[in-house]
């Protein structure tokens, strides 16, 4: 194969970047285009723009072209595996794959190579997608709290909308390379917020899935209960596909739930029938003033679609506080060694290294309480379901802040007083329910986006809505700046 | 060895970011590394204050489950 028609696709054919993975595998099954000249294409783009955005942790583009060509012996014999065969993607880089670096983005590890492919790395190497590139992260996916977007062993993940702002974190080069189309998809991770603050700062469309659904053995641990693994993509359907290629029981993960995901959109369920709670102050108030107005037209569009909208609230507990004991507790002894060593105080960020540190000193009666309060969590979304199907808030009440804007600065304006369902991030994390994000609207040019959770393994109802939202906008379409 | 454009961008994109990790991220008030970790403990004293104000029955168990053997 030439390198001409790559180089063409490369420089001139951004329809192919920022095509679906339906498209790309429709072009790929019709023989438009091999497996090889798509990745090579996509090798070269990741390559020469991914450091850009300081999304680029690693190439894997030797092992990608050799998958490649498999991919093409297949569908010369008309051999199809799914909707993932021959896709590129990206993967981030708490993910262990074989023989190659896998730093958790933090300097301490720089050096770690593993001699196992993570799960979700096999099962994406199953469905014959293609994985071109580990992508960057905060280091240790921010488990000590973190002040500044800088925390990462590759610098801040910078925003393909506008490099003076934060593309999110902790999964940030996932966010920023499916933005700027250097990936058709990636493979993100949420403990709280890791995979919704990306994809809504970058515009993309991130699926967390319900705790258990898709096997984290191989991955960097943070917090045992609480880590999740889960695809970013161009839309909720590029989700759904992902997604059932990467779910499934794992008797190698203690908290898999032995269940999988089966992307089936004719037995979606009638959209009308989705009983969708939200809090008008969600939007109203605790939304940046600018960003108000998106997020209106969000709740209208989700009216057009048929959901019967109707006033909800979470139960009063403390979920920040929950939330924060827990990954302290968790992360500070899946990181014992690395604190007592002394080589934390390589990490980047002195406020993280500061919360591993003081994470050893946690009382165990906080954890248990945090844990014993998490069973009222639980309870407390039961009963909500029983009223409701999905909730919707924003995913983040506004556009990706400026890279120098401290993290753990106070707002400039006084908190409402009514927390509606603005607290939904940390809570769904805790009760381990799934969320989807969805872009909604732009501000100043940055995207915003609103986020739809369920009960445990209600991913379907999720992403119908998603495909139908989607379907009458066109946010998710949209490019960043060349 | 040869150092190839390949060869540079596989390998030595971790001393690059290492690099860039070393320059030190912008600071909104220096504060020395003590401080920082009496800061983070005050934070957790005042999450652990939070949590004690929700009453939890005797038998509310945390959300974790034992399996024997």
């Amino acid at each position: 194969m030439s390198s001409a028609p790559d180089k063409k696709m490369a420089d001139g054919n951004d329809e192919l970047f920022f095509s679906s993975i339906a498209e790309l595998s429709a072009k790929l099954r019709a023989h438009q285009i091999s497996a090889v000249e798509l990745t090579r294409a996509f090798c070269d783009r990741f390559e020469r723009l991914a450091p850009r955005y300081n999304a680029l942790a690693f190439s894997l583009r030797d092992e990608a072209i050799k998958q490649a060509k498999d991919v093409d012996w297949e569908l010369k014999v008309d051999r199809f595996r799914g909707p993932l065969q021959g896709i590129p993607c990206g993967v981030k880089d708490l993910l262990a794959v074989a023989k190659h670096p896998t730093t958790w983005g933090a300097k301490p590890f720089a050096g770690q190579v593993f001699d196992y492919d993570a799960a979700v790395v096999e099962k994406l190497r199953k469905a014959k997608a293609i994985v071109i590139g580990k992508l960057s992260m905060v280091e240790l996916a921010g488990g000590g709290g973190y002040r500044f977007a800088a925390a990462s062993l590759f610098g801040a993940g910078l925003n393909p909308w506008d490099r003076t702002r934060w593309s999110g974190g902790s999964s940030s080069g996932s966010g920023s390379a499916v933005a700027a189309g250097l990936v058709p998809f990636a493979i993100g991770s949420e403990t709280n917020g890791s995979i919704l603050t990306p994809s809504s700062y970058c515009g993309v469309t991130g699926l967390r899935p319900t705790y258990g659904l898709v096997s984290r053995h191989g991955a960097m641990a943070l917090s045992w209960t609480m880590d999740k693994l889960g695809p970013m993509c161009r839309s909720a359907e590029d989700c759904g596909m992902v997604l059932e290629a990467i779910a499934g029981g794992d008797s190698r993960d203690a908290g898999s739930a032995g269940k999988g995901y089966f992307h089936n959109p004719q037995f979606f369920r009638k959209l009308s029938d989705l009983r969708t709670g939200y809090a008008p102050v969600d939007f109203e108030e605790w939304a940046e003033p600018e960003a108000r107005e998106a997020f209106k037209q969000a709740l209208g569009v989700l009216r057009e679609i048929g959901l019967p909208l109707k006033e909800t609230k979470l139960a009063d507990l403390p979920y920040g506080a929950v939330t924060s004991t827990i990954i302290r507790a968790e992360g500070g002894s899946a990181f014992e060694s690395l604190i007592r060593s002394g080589r934390v105080d390589e990490l980047a960020d002195q406020k993280q290294i500061a919360g591993l540190k003081a994470a050893l000193e946690l009382p165990a009666a906080d954890y248990l309480r945090a844990m014993r309060i998490r069973t009222l969590v639980r309870k407390a979304f039961r009963e909500l379901f029983v009223e409701q199907d999905v909730l919707v808030t924003a995913a983040t009440f506004g556009p990706a802040p400026k890279l120098s804007t401290p993290l753990d600065a106070e707002p400039d304006r006084p908190r409402p007083k009514d927390p509606g369902l603005s607290r939904l991030t940390p809570a769904g994390n805790l009760a381990g329910l799934p969320a989807l994000s969805l872009p909604c609207g732009f501000v100043n040019g940055l995207p915003v986006a609103i986020q739809l959770v369920g009960r445990p393994f209600s991913e379907t109802n999720l992403i119908a809505i998603g495909m139908e939202f989607q379907k009458r906008t066109d946010f998710h379409k949209r490019r960043p700046p060349a | 060895m040869k150092t190839t454009r390949r060869r540079a961008l596989l390998f030595g994109t971790t001393a690059a970011a290492a690099g860039l990790a070393q320059s030190p991220p912008p600071q909104a008030a220096p504060r020395s590394p003590g401080d920082e970790v009496e800061s983070a403990r005050e934070a957790m004293k005042r999450t652990g204050e939070q949590l004690a104000t929700v009453d939890l029955k005797s038998d509310t168990e945390p959300a974790f489950v034992f399996r024997a053997g």
